[in-house]
C-alpha cells in the first residue's frame, strides 16, 4: 500500500513486548555464544580488515527473516556491487525464490553526497518499521554507523554548530537512541492481532580500531549485543573474529527454553561449560607466553587443546564455504556438545598417565575439527563415527600404559 | 547574471593560498579563476566560497607577491582538462599541464577532473586476477582487475621498488596487450621521481603509460589536484578506450598533509591530529573512482602508496584508507632490516576481493585452501618467535620448533624474491607446497583431504613410486 512517512519520526504500534526468540543467522559463534533476538539490537565494532562486512552479509542473507533490509552507508561500492551479484543467485531456504526479492537494498557508497549518507539510515529504518507493520519478521543491517555518525559531524560542522568530543555535536547519543530504539518487536497496529519486529545490527569502524571513541561508546550503551571483532583474530585468519572474552549478549538468559524446545538441547549449558574452557585456556597461555607451553602440566595443556579445538572446530566459520557458510541450530547443538566430549573423555587418559603429546598426535582429533565441514544430512552418522573412533583410540592408548 | 569573462580590481585580504574578495554577485563554488598581478605574473585559483558579499578564492600555485592591485579573471567554468590518447607516452605537472617540453594535448574530450562516482548498480564485480610475479601479493593478497589495494610504507622501506616491479610485470593473463600504466607523484623528492622516470624508460614503458608529477617544490595546492587529474585520464582510457589501466600514485600521506594545510588555513574545525572531518569522503571520492563499469571492456585498478607517520597503523591516514580500500599490503621494517624483499608481511596485510579472483580456471583450484594454510601456520611460527625471545629456542615444544622453521623458510623462501624475478602463479604455489610439506600432514586444517591428497609433495612421490 504506498503512503508517505517522514523517516525521522517513528511509525505507530500498539504495544511493544519483550523480545524471546532467537535469530537464527545460522552462525555458530552468534546463535550460541552471543546470540540476538527477534526485535534486539547488535553492534559490531571492528577496525578495517577485521570482517565487519562480511558479517553483516552473512547475516543478511542466512538471517530467518522475512525481508531484511541492507543499508550500505558510507563503505566501498564494489561491496555494494558483490550484494547485488549475490543477492539474485542465492535462494532463500524458507520461500525457495531469489534472495533479492525478500531484500531492500540501500546504497549510499563513500563517494556518494553526504547529506544523503545521514539520511539513509532512518531511510532504512523506516522501510523496515513498514514491512513490520505487515506483521513481519525485519532485521535491518547497517554498514556502516560510523559513517552515518561522521556525515553528522560534517554537517554539524557547515551549520557552525559548536563541536563536542572529537568534533562531534552534542546530541550524537540522542541520534543513536532514537535510531537503535526504534527495533523491537511488537503488536501491529490496526484491527489485527499480529506480531512484527525489527531487529536493527549495525556496524561500528571505530577510528584507529579504538573501542573507546564516540560512537562506539554510545552504541554500546543501546544495544543488547556487542560482537567486538579482533584485530588479532583476524591476523590469525580466525573469522568470524568475534573475541568471546570481550563480546556479550544480555538475551542468553531468556533462550534458555528456546533451545530446549526447537533443538532438545540445553545449549545455554554446552554453551557455559564451553565458555568455561575458553576462559581457562586464555589465562593459560598468558602463562604459556611466559614460561613456554612445554612448561605447563599435562592436564592444563589438555584444557589448552580442548580450546583450541573448540575454536578450530566451532568458532572459526568460513563464509565462503558451501557447508560451513550457513549451520543450523540442530547442528550447532550437536557440534557442540560432541566437541566438548573430547575433553569430558580425555581428561581421565592424563590421570591414567596417558602423555599429552600421544592425545594431541590422535587422528580422531582431525575428524572431530572437520565434523563443522559434513552436510546436514549425513552429520548424525559422521559424529557417531568420530566418536567411535575417538573411543577405540583412547581404549588403545589406556590399553598402552596399563 | 553571468559574470563570465570579466575582470575585478580589488583583492580584500590575502592568507597563505586563499584570497578574499567582495562585492563580486554570482561567482559560483568551486569555478575556476585566473588572477594578474600588475607586472604581468598570473595564477590559477578555484571559489571556494560564493557568498553573497564575500569570496574566498584558494589559489594554485604560490601567492607571494600578490597584492591588492591584482586583477581576478571568474572563467565561468569548473576545474576541467582534455582528454586524449595522445597522453600516452608523456609526462605532466599536478595540474595536468605537459612539462615534457612537447606539445599541448589535443582534446578529445574535456572532462571536469572530479569525475562522478559510479552508481553501485552500473558496477561489475572484479573477479579477474592479476599477476605480478611476486608471491607474497599473488599467493597471499591477490589483485584483482578493478581493484584498490594500497601499500601501507613506512619511510625508508623500499615501496617505490615494490610499485615499480609491479608497473612492470603485471598483466592480466591473455590480455597482456590492453594494459597501461597511470602514474602519479605526489609531493617527491626529486631524485624518486627519477628513479621512477628511469624505471618506466628501461623496461619500455612510457609508451604505454601516463606520468603526473608534483614534486616537493611544487605548489601545495597543486597535490590536491594530482590524483584528480590522473584519475581522470585513468578513466578516459579505461573506459573510453577499454584499456586495463594501473594507477599507481605515490605518495598519499603528502596528499593528506596538503589537505590539512588548506583546511585549517580556512579555519575549518579539525578532527583527529588536526586533520579535517571530511578526510574520509575527500579520499572515498579519489579511491572510489576505481574499479570496473557494465558494458565498458576496461577497468581502474588502484594502488596506492601511503607512508605511515612513525609506522602508526592507527594514524588516521592509513586508517581512514584502511576502511576505504579493499585489503592493504603492508611493508615491514622488521622484515626489511632483516634483509628479506619484498619486506611484505601477510598477518596484517589483506586482500578483500581475492576470494572471487582465483580458484578453478582463475588460478588453481588449490590457491585458496594453500593461502589459508600458509597464513595460519606463519602466524602460529610468528607466535613461536615471540616465545624464543622469552625462553630460549631449547624451552620450546618440537612442534613448537617444526613451526619455527616454517615460518623461516615462509619468509627466506617464499616472501624473499628478486627484484627482476618473476614467479608465475604455479610456481608460487610449488613452493608454497614445499615449505608446507614440513609440517606433519594432522596440522593441516585448513587443506581438504581431496586437495592434500593430489597436491602433497610427498602425496605425489608416493603416487609416483607406487
Amino acid at each position: 500500500m504506498y503512503h508517505k512517512w517522514p523517516v525521522r519520526t517513528p511509525r505507530p504500534f500498539k504495544e511493544k513486548l519483550a523480545p524471546v526468540e532467537l535469530l537464527v543467522t545460522g552462525q555458530r559463534v552468534i546463535d550460541t555464544f552471543f546470540p540476538i533476538v527477534k526485535g534486539g539490537t547488535s553492534a559490531v565494532p571492528g577496525g578495517f580488515g577485521t570482517g565487519k562486512t562480511v558479517t553483516l552479509h552473512q547475516i543478511s542473507k542466512w538471517a530467518d527473516a522475512d525481508v531484511v533490509v541492507y543499508v550500505g552507508c558510507g563503505e566501498r561500492g564494489n561491496e555494494m556491487t558483490d550484494l547485488l551479484h549475490t543477492f539474485p543467485k542465492l535462494v532463500d531456504p524458507k520461500s525457495g525464490r531469489p534472495l533479492l526479492e525478500r531484500s531492500v537494498l540501500i546504497a549510499n557508497t563513500s563517494n556518494m553526497p553526504v547529506p544523503a549518507r545521514e539520511a539513509s539510515i532512518f531511510m532504512g529504518i523506516t522501510y523496515a518499521e513498514y514491512y513490520r507493520d505487515m506483521g513481519l519478521h525485519v532485521v535491518l543491517t547497517a554498514d556502516s554507523t560510523s559513517r552515518w555518525a561522521e556525515a553528522l559531524r560534517e554537517l554539524s560542522s557547515r551549520l557552525e554548530e559548536i563541536p563536542s568530543e572529537r568534533g562531534y555535536p552534542a546530541y550524537l547519543p540522542d541520534y543513536i537512541a532514537s535510531f537503535y530504539e526504534r527495533a523491537g518487536r511488537i503488536k501491529v497496529s490496526g484491527d489485527r492481532d499480529e506480531l512484527g519486529s525489527v531487529a536493527v545490527i549495525g556496524a561500528v569502524s571505530p577510528s584507529g580500531g579504538d573501542l573507546n571513541e564516540p560512537v562506539t561508546q554510545h552504541t554500546m550503551r543501546y544495544v543488547g549485543a556487542f560482537w567486538a571483532l579482533d584485530k588479532d583474530l583476524a591476523f590469525k585468519r580466525h573469522f568470524p573474529s568475534i573475541n568471546w572474552l570481550r563480546s556479550f549478549s544480555k538475551y542468553t538468559s531468556g533462550l534458555k527454553n528456546w533451545w530446549i524446545d526447537n533443538t532438545g538441547h540445553d545449549m545455554m549449558a554446552y554453551r557455559d561449560k564451553a565458555m568455561d574452557l575458553l576462559q581457562r585456556a586464555s589465562s593459560l597461555e598468558e602463562v604459556a607466553r611466559v614460561v613456554g607451553e612445554a612448561a605447563l602440566s599435562d592436564e592444563n595443556r589438555l584444557v589448552l587443546l580442548s580450546a583450541e579445538l573448540i575454536k578450530e572446530g566451532f568458532l572459526v566459520q568460513n563464509a565462503y564455504h558451501e557447508v560451513d557458510t550457513y549451520c543450523s541450530p540442530k547442528k550447532q547443538a550437536l557440534l557442540l556438545k560432541t566437541l566438548l566430549e573430547f575433553y569430558d573423555r580425555t581428561r581421565p587418559m592424563i590421570d591414567a598417565g596417558v602423555p599429552i603429546s600421544r592425545i594431541a598426535e590422535m587422528r580422531s582429533l582431525g575428524a572431530l575439527r572437520r565434523l563443522k565441514f559434513i552436510p546436514e544430512e549425513e552429520f548424525e552418522n559422521a559424529v557417531k563415527e568420530a566418536l567411535a573412533q575417538l573411543e577405540s583410540e583412547i581404549s588403545s592408548l589406556l590399553a598402552e600404559v596399563r | 547574471m553571468s559574470i563570465h569573462g570579466l575582470i575585478y580590481k580589488g583583492i580584500d585580504q590575502v592568507k597563505g593560498p586563499l584570497v578574499i574578495m567582495r562585492g563580486v554577485p554570482g561567482a559560483a563554488y568551486e569555478e575556476v579563476v585566473r588572477i594578474y598581478s600588475e607586472d604581468g605574473r598570473e595564477w590559477f585559483g578555484q571559489v571556494l566560497e560564493a557568498g553573497r558579499d564575500k569570496v574566498v578564492i584558494q589559489v594554485l600555485g604560490d601567492t607571494e607577491g600578490l597584492d591588492s592591485n591584482a586583477m581576478v579573471r571568474f572563467t565561468g567554468t569548473t576545474l576541467k582538462m582534455p582528454v586524449s590518447d595522445e597522453m600516452l607516452g608523456r609526462v605532466f605537472n599536478g595540474a595536468g599541464e605537459p612539462i615534457d617540453g612537447g606539445p599541448k594535448i589535443r582534446a578529445d574530450d574535456i572532462r571536469d577532473i572530479n569525475g562522478a562516482p559510479i552508481n553501485p548498480v552500473k558496477r561489475d564485480y572484479p573477479d579477474e586476477f592479476i599477476e605480478t610475479g611476486l608471491s607474497a601479493i599473488d599467493g597471499m593478497l591477490s589483485l584483482v582487475r578493478g581493484q584498490k589495494l594500497p601499500i601501507f610504507s613506512e619511510a625508508g622501506l623500499p615501496h617505490n621498488e615494490v610499485a615499480a616491479q609491479v608497473a612492470r610485470q603485471a598483466v592480466v593473463p591473455g590480455k597482456a596487450e590492453r594494459f597501461s600504466i597511470v602514474f602519479a607523484a605526489i609531493g617527491l623528492k626529486y631524485d624518486e621521481v627519477l628513479y621512477f622516470r628511469r624505471q618506466f624508460e628501461e623496461f619500455g614503458a612510457l609508451s604505454r603509460s601516463i606520468l603526473f608529477l608534483n614534486l616537493a617544490n611544487d605548489p601545495v595546492i597543486e597535490r590536491i589536484t594530482t590524483p584528480r587529474v590522473a584519475l581522470t585520464a585513468a578513466e578516459y582510457l579505461a573506459f573510453d578506450l577499454g584499456m586495463d589501466v594501473l594507477v599507481i600514485i605515490t605518495d598519499m600521506t603528502n596528499y593528506c598533509e596538503a589537505l590539512r594545510e588548506l583546511s585549517s588555513a580556512r579555519e575549518e574545525v579539525p578532527s583527529r591530529k588536526g586533520y579535517p572531518g571530511y578526510m574520509y569522503s575527500d579520499l572515498a571520492s579519489i579511491y572510489e573512482r576505481a574499479g570496473r563499469i557494465i558494458g565498458r571492456p576496461g577497468s581502474i585498478t588502484f594502488m596506492p602508496i601511503l607512508t605511515m607517520p612513525g609506522g602508526d597503523l592507527t594514524h588516521p591516514i592509513p586508517d581512514l584508507t584502511g576502511y576505504i580500500t579493499e585489503g592493504q599490503i603492508f611493508l615491514d621494517l622488521d622484515l626489511h632490516n632483516r634483509g628479506i624483499y619484498p619486506p611484505i608481511n601477510v598477518l596484517p596485510s589483506l586482500s578483500r576481493l581475492m576470494k572471487d579472483g582465483i580458484g578453478p580456471g582463475k588460478t588453481r583450484e588449490d590457491h585458496k585452501e594453500v593461502s589459508d594454510q600458509l597464513y595460519a601456520a606463519y602466524s602460529q611460527g610468528t607466535k613461536a618467535r615471540e616465545l624464543v625471545q622469552i625462553v630460549g629456542e631449547a624451552g620450546l615444544s618440537p612442534r613448537e620448533r617444526l613451526y619455527l622453521e616454517f615460518a623461516r623458510r615462509f619468509e627466506r623462501e617464499f616472501v624473499a624474491q628478486g627484484f627482476r624475478e618473476r614467479r608465475s602463479i604455479e610456481e608460487t604455489l610449488e613452493i608454497a607446497w614445499d615449505i608446507l610439506s614440513i609440517l606433519p600432514e594432522a596440522e593441516l586444517t585448513r587443506i581438504s583431504e581431496k586437495t592434500i591428497s593430489k597436491y602433497h609433495p610427498k602425496r605425489r612421490a608416493a603416487a609416483r613410486v607406487g
